[in-house]
């Protein structure tokens, strides 16, 4: 199964208020060509999106957040999960593309190459629902199963190693990014976040 | 730390209008900790790592909420990652509350002399600036301003608590 054909799926299923957090890496990349937006977060460095996700659900519960992980970014901070399934998490879709292996950083293999098994992991962290898809009709049935109903998906994607020639090149550093999307949020909620009181000018 | 140091820490969090937080249960700040995870108006979220807990609170700056993390300073190590990859190079504020026994007097045993080397330089070579509250009547201005500057600046601020803060006698 071709990631890109899995993250293609996806951006033709959710609606322009989903926010998607990716980590950093071709998902972003590839991500980005699918689905341009300000509602996106993505190259967020190793270990670090779940949590970020995880801030945002808890702190916008009413919407839809989609995390797109990868095995070797998960792994490296499996502690997530737990806390995760603890927040009872309202509308969030944590999705893996697992390619066994440290794309970004040349290819090597991750411990999903080997025995490590994520969709386990998630359900041993309390996550309520957690499964494995290997082809694209299992990837789009359960990823438009998990955007309908509320709660809090988990899903490891089985997919092959490799991109997609020609990808827009990711332009925003992560200020910029910060930016964006933090005015896009103060836009569709109504909230003020990057125009604190100045006591003086 | 007595009850009554916990209460001045959790007002002046609450004054600063601090509404989520995410921690790492640490004995010494322990009583402030477990005052905010019983207040039902902060989003509380009990990490497991450090790290993580700085991922969460940028997670919930960029939704609209005002975060702080409030861990130990061994904690701050794991840290490290999330507040140079997140929080200072994107520029997410968040207020760090670090329970530091780091100071002569303190009584911590063999194991915290480490943090006492580590806590400063790390905060430094981070780029995260830092104040410290050694007495009880300093930890309210010292954390509303570390608060109030962490929002201004956009930036990641620490409030060393330490001394006669953290002493239960």
């Amino acid at each position: 199964m071709k990631r890109f054909e899995c993250l293609k799926a996806l951006a033709s299923m959710i609606d322009e208020k989903t926010i998607v957090v990716a980590n950093v890496g071709p998902i972003s990349r590839e991500w980005n060509a699918l689905r341009p937006s300000d509602a996106n977060l993505l190259q967020v460095n190793l270990g670090l999106c779940a949590a970020v996700g995880l801030g945002i659900s808890v702190s916008l519960p009413h919407r839809q957040v989609v995390i797109l992980d990868g095995d070797g970014n998960l792994l490296l901070n499996l502690a997530s999960l737990a806390d995760m399934a603890n927040q009872n998490l309202s509308r969030a879709v944590h999705i893996v593309l697992d390619n066994e292996a440290y794309e970004g950083g040349g290819g090597l293999r991750s411990a999903t190459a080997g025995k490590a098994d994520l969709s386990a992991i998630a359900r041993g962290a309390g996550v309520p629902e957690s499964c494995v898809v290997t082809t694209p009709e299992e990837f789009e049935t359960k990823a438009r199963e998990s955007l309908i109903s509320p709660g809090h998906y988990f899903m490891v994607a089985k997919v092959e190693q490799g991109s997609v020639a020609k990808l827009p090149i990711l332009t925003l550093d992560g200020k910029e990014a910060k930016y964006r999307f933090a005015r896009y949020i103060e836009s569709t909620e109504g909230v003020q976040i990057l125009r604190p009181r100045y006591t003086h000018i | 730390m007595k009850q009554k140091y916990a209460e001045i820490v959790y007002a002046a969090l609450k004054e600063s209008g601090i509404n989520f937080v995410a921690y790492l249960p640490d004995d010494q700040i322990h009583d402030a900790q477990k005052m905010i995870a019983e207040d039902s108006a902060i989003v509380t979220v009990a990490v497991t790592n450090e790290s993580e807990g700085v991922s969460a609170c940028a997670g919930a700056w960029l939704g609209g909420a005002r975060p702080a993390l409030i861990i130990a300073d061994s904690g701050l190590l794991v840290a490290t990652w999330g507040l140079a990859s997140l929080s200072v190079s994107y520029g997410i504020p968040m207020l760090v509350i670090i329970a530091h026994r780091g100071e002569v007097g303190d009584r911590a045993n063999w194991r915290f002399i480490t943090y006492k080397f580590t806590t400063e330089p790390l905060l430094d070579t981070l780029q995260i600036p830092y104040v410290r509250a050694s007495k009880p009547e300093e930890a309210r201005e010292v954390i509303s301003g570390a608060q109030l500057s962490a929002f201004l600046w956009q930036h990641p601020v620490a409030v060393l608590l330490s001394g006669e803060v953290l002493r239960d006698e």
